[in-house]
């Protein structure tokens, strides 16, 4: 009877009835409800994950934009630094054997010899046979050659091995390069003169911080 | 009363509270998704049932001139925090649970010198007596404690404290029995 009570009230106990009598004073008085915040926001299950995900994704691909473009202009920079520095490239488009004869060859030659003569008549190189993207240069040969050596007259690049010694020619071999080869040797180039221009500022700077010190 | 009768008996009374706490459960989680909505009555309906649950275990652990003001506190701190109750159906726990952190966490925010006293100036010698039962009830273990203060000074019956608090109703049964007996001998009650 006494456990009744003590769980749903049911039956009687004198003392449990006196110790709820006497801690009545401390029981929960009604009051009204807090007061909520001014504005009941009607609660939202939309997680803000997406929104992260978004604005993170648009800072990442702004921040890359960003530093692509400043990878982008610090190299046009350089190119066209480079293009003022550097030593200026033979375009092989732009080698014309007959008016823009490299002036090597002129000097090479030496004095004792009939280099004008030579010259004269033993241009070999006709523009007509040079093509557009050929690496060419022209080589002098002796006119004693000249007379046994029925490919000169038509105007084909002798190699030194040909030659006599008579007259050195210049020592260099022809070069027959495809296009792709003359566009990889250009690349290759531009590609160190850029590393010599980024190597050139990194030494700069560092003499500058150990001068400041 | 043939011992089948009984246990039949048995079987429809314990199906039936079964089925009247599965009925409580769906509408507590019909309550909270009023409140959730924003609706204000949904939100005074949930204190309403709760608020002498919450009052009587912040009561347990907070001086008496205390208790009213933190009961409030918890329940704003539920309604701020109400998108993290992940079972609907566990809503009084999860209340519980609130009003036990908001209770301990009085304490640290106090000054450590400064002296909590509960007020009884001017009252009677019956509020003596009165203390005296709650610090009583105030000194036993933390589960005891909680299940006697709702069952003595909340007037909840064994099966209320079972429904709101989330607790199993036999556990409350236990407790209350040990936690009465326990409460006798440090009073000096007889059984």
């Amino acid at each position: 009877m006494k456990e009744d009570y003590l769980w749903n009230k049911t039956g009687s106990d004198t003392e449990i009835e006196r110790l709820e009598n006497a801690l009545k004073a401390f029981r929960y008085q009604e009051a009204a409800p807090p007061v909520l915040p001014a504005k009941i926001i009607p609660f939202e299950k939309k997680s803000p994950r997406g929104f992260f995900r978004f604005s993170l994704a648009f800072g990442a691909f702004a921040a890359l934009a960003i530093v692509c473009f400043g990878v982008w202009s610090l190299l046009s920079k350089r190119n066209v630094e480079v293009g003022e520095i550097s030593t200026p490239v033979v375009a092989p488009s732009n080698f014309s054997a007959t008016e823009n004869a490299p002036t090597k060859t002129e000097i090479e030659t030496p004095k004792n010899l009939r280099t004008e003569k030579a010259a004269e008549t033993t241009k070999i190189e006709s523009p007509q046979n040079k093509t557009k993207n050929q690496f060419v240069k022209t080589v002098f040969i002796s006119p004693a050659k000249r007379r046994n050596n029925l490919t000169a007259r038509n105007g084909e690049i002798k190699t030194r091995e040909n030659s006599t010694d008579q007259i050195p020619a210049v020592q260099k071999p022809a070069v027959k390069l495809t296009e792709e080869e003359t566009y990889a040797y250009s690349q290759l180039m531009r590609a160190l003169s850029i590393t010599g221009s980024q190597l050139k500022l990194v030494k700069d700077k560092i003499d500058a911080v150990e001068n400041s010190r | 009363m043939a011992d089948g009768e009984m246990t039949g008996n048995l079987f429809l009374f314990s199906n039936g509270a079964a089925n009247s706490a599965a009925e409580n459960k769906t509408a507590e989680a019909r309550l909270i998704e009023r409140v959730r909505a924003g609706d204000e009555e949904a939100f005074n309906e949930f204190y309403k049932r709760f608020a002498p649950m919450v009052h009587g275990i912040v009561l347990a652990r907070v001086p008496f001139d205390e208790a009213a003001d933190i009961a409030q506190e918890v329940f704003l701190l539920a309604y701020q925090n109400l998108h993290t109750l992940r079972n609907e159906n566990a809503l009084g726990a999860w209340l519980a649970m609130i009003a036990r952190n908001r209770a301990t966490e009085f304490y640290r925010q106090r000054k450590p010198t400064e002296e909590l006293t509960e007020d009884y100036r001017g009252k009677t010698n019956s509020n003596a007596e009165a203390k005296e039962i709650l610090d009583a009830i105030r000194a036993l273990p933390d589960a005891y404690r909680e299940t006697l203060i709702l069952r003595l000074v909340e007037g909840m019956s064994g099966q209320e404290i079972a429904d709101q608090t989330g607790l199993k109703a036999e556990s409350v049964r236990v407790n209350l029995h040990r936690g009465m007996k326990l409460l006798r001998e440090k009073l000096g009650i007889a059984q």
